[in-house]
């Protein structure tokens, strides 16, 4: 199935900006509900954010005792963990070979690559001073002491390798043929470079908060608490795709792709599945450690009845509802699991960096975050819909790429690896030959 | 050394020898449960498949099948019956009409034969065949649901004069090669198909709606044409 014929080249740079200001038109109905709800928030949230970074007004509820609250507990730990997705995804398809879920991987990569844009945006506006966020980079003072000298180098070489994974759709929808074959060569180095950063940064997060030993509750602070964000990473984003997926299904309607919608139940049956999986291991680790710490006596305090309803509610419950989902092919439980184990996720890392973070501290002195700051938290959110859905109204994300781009993959592919196949050669009755032949 | 703790490392080994042992043996059973899908899911599949089962199954002696789902027969020498299969008349449901070319124009081997009416949608199929249109079943035409009496007996939808008959029956398939790939069909089929719509199917019999709609409800027509090589 091909997409729209022969898309406009762009080829200097007048055409450019006229594309891109055509382009910025919206597309699509301006009152929807989902419009009328983020629009205001994001306009509140622009404004604070300018209130926060000139200092003019405290918008937080950050202190001394609690200088980690929502932006770094909710927007970057669960954002990274959510933007899991891609660094699996782009595993099963290009390094296992997996053709099944290539529709969804453009999307999934795209996903990823928006929020770690726009959730390392969150964590720039939490340090004290952004503008020195440079040197690190630069190598003016590089702090190679920190755990977080790690996670800003591997946020940025890995956003530019999604960045490489994602581009063939930008110069797909700029036309831009030569530009496109230079960037597919590009695609598999992006990737493996990719999934190391991945496992290297998923796990450096949760080796951050190994520095807070002692300040975070003993039913959740372990030296292997790096492991435990890896394999939680692998169905955090995972259920990301299929959140993302049962949506985009529905919004994106016209855009799909012929593979998307016939192979699409099939995929989500399958991710389901690598979900149980992922959640099975994660359980066991979590009850090893559980032994290994020695704190069962733990469990009847109150810490240890909200370890508890994550452990085994948020983490056991959804794991056998993706089994039995996988196992009935039954998508309505595969999407309850996967509403279930994004909340898990949500609930553990802000376990780790508020809720179980110096829990001795009666609730009355306790960070509670501001409403100022969960404006802003959901406006990140929402900014990274807005682009997304800008993004996937306009390029190939969905879509199938437009009849040239197909057209060169082919004979790329054909001349990368010649396989005399039943039926293509001669039982199709020629049709194949007929077609190159024009 | 100054934050130094001692722990005690034997202290819970036991248990935790216990529990990983416990989750291997657990793990078997997880996985075997996660890699077969349930009873039902077989038994729904179960009920679509004898649907197209009789084309599965079929004695293909002589029928010479197109990759599109169209076949040939030899009538003679050099005139060839051509018709479409059962498979096709299942996958899009019950077809309204068949537009035919008219008599004594000419067919070529992979390219647009007829085209299928099916509730308002167009659906092209291939012609099996070089030739020229010798004569057209003209009661298949109108009432095509007899397809599915005798497929490839009387079910014949156009004859045509084929020049170089055995140069074209070449580019066919029979026998174990068609068997084949009739088994890469239904992988095809069963891989797509939709498991939640089996109530659709409850009599049993010939889905009366098609087969590409259980696969996707809105743009059949595109499943259809994927089968049929016209995308």
């Amino acid at each position: 199935m091909k997409g729209k014929a022969a898309a406009v080249e762009i080829k200097n740079f007048k055409e450019f900006v006229a594309f891109i200001l055509s382009e910025l038109k919206p597309k699509g109905k301006l009152l929807t509900p989902f419009n009328v709800i983020s629009a205001p928030i994001m306009l509140l949230g622009a404004v604070l954010m300018v209130i926060h970074l000139t200092g003019f007004a405290e918008v937080t509820h950050l202190s001394q005792e609690f200088p980690w609250g929502i932006w770094i507990g909710f927007n970057v730990m669960v954002g990274v963990a959510f933007a899991g997705g891609a660094y699996v995804l782009t595993f099963v398809v290009y390094v296992l070979r997996s053709e099944k879920y290539h529709p969804i991987i453009r999307a999934t990569v795209l996903n990823g690559f928006l929020a770690y844009v726009f959730y390392a945006g969150a964590l720039a506006l939490d340090v004290g001073r952004p503008w020195n966020m440079v040197n690190v980079l630069v190598g003016n003072s590089f702090g190679v002491g920190s755990i977080l000298f790690l996670v800003a180098w591997h946020f940025l070489l890995y956003m530019v390798a999604e960045f490489i994974e994602i581009s063939p759709a930008f110069a797909e929808w700029l036309g831009w043929k030569r530009v496109r074959k230079f960037l597919c060569t590009l695609t598999l180095g992006a990737v493996i470079f990719g999934i190391t950063l991945s496992t290297l940064h998923q796990s450096g997060l949760g080796a951050l908060f190994m520095m807070a030993k002692g300040k975070i509750h003993p039913l959740w602070y372990s030296e292997y608490v790096p492991i435990l964000f890896l394999v939680s990473s692998i169905f955090a984003g995972i259920s990301l795709v299929i959140f993302e997926g049962s949506i985009s299904h529905r919004v994106f309607k016209d855009k799909l792709s012929y593979e998307y919608r016939t192979s699409y139940k099939d995929m989500m049956v399958g991710l389901g599945k690598i979900c149980a999986g992922a959640m099975f291991v994660y359980f066991f680790l979590k009850l090893v450690l559980l032994i290994h710490g020695g704190h069962w006596s733990l469990l009847n305090t109150p810490m240890g009845y909200w370890y508890l309803i994550e452990v085994v509610g948020l983490v056991a419950i959804p794991c056998f509802l993706f089994l039995q989902g996988a196992r009935y092919k039954n998508l309505t439980l595969i999407r309850v699991a996967t509403v279930l184990a994004m909340l898990g996720i949500v609930i553990n890392r802000l376990n780790y960096s508020v809720i179980a973070y110096k829990w001795w501290i009666p609730f009355s002195q306790r960070y509670v975050p501001s409403l100022g700051e969960i404006v802003i938290a959901l406006t990140f959110v929402f900014i990274n819909i807005w682009a997304f859905r800008w993004i996937a109204m306009r390029m190939p994300i969905f879509e199938a790429p437009p009849a040239w781009a197909v057209e060169e993959d082919e004979r790329e592919e054909e001349d990368f690896a010649f396989e005399p196949k039943l039926g293509v050669t001669m039982a199709d009755g020629g049709k194949k030959m007929v077609e190159r032949e024009r | 050394m100054e934050g130094f703790t001692y722990v005690d490392i034997f202290a819970t080994k036991g248990p935790e020898y216990l529990l990983v042992i416990s989750a291997l043996l657990t793990f078997i059973f997880f996985w075997k449960m996660l890699s077969t899908p349930a009873k039902k899911v077989y038994e729904v599949v179960e009920s679509i498949v004898p649907a197209v089962g009789k084309w599965f199954r079929l004695p293909a002696e002589g029928i010479y099948f197109h990759q599109g789902h169209a076949w040939a027969k030899m009538e003679n020498e050099d005139v060839v019956n051509v018709g479409i299969d059962d498979f096709a008349q299942k996958l899009v449901g019950k077809i309204d009409s068949i537009e035919v070319p008219k008599v004594g124009s000419a067919v070529t081997q992979g390219e647009k034969g007829w085209t299928l009416k099916v509730d308002s949608k167009s659906i092209d199929m291939l012609s099996p065949v070089d030739g020229k249109v010798l004569a057209i079943n003209r009661k298949l035409v109108e009432s095509p649901e007899s397809i599915n009496e005798d497929p490839y007996g009387d079910a014949w939808l156009m004859k045509v004069q084929v020049p170089k008959v055995s140069a074209n029956l070449k580019n066919l398939l029979s026998g174990k090669v068609a068997g084949r790939w009739m088994e890469e069909v239904r992988e095809d089929l069963l891989s797509r198909m939709n498991y939640n719509l089996g109530t659709v199917y409850q009599d049993g019999g010939v889905p009366v709606n098609g087969i590409a709609r259980n696969l996707d409800q809105e743009k059949w027509d595109e499943v259809a044409k994927d089968f049929f090589l016209t995308l």
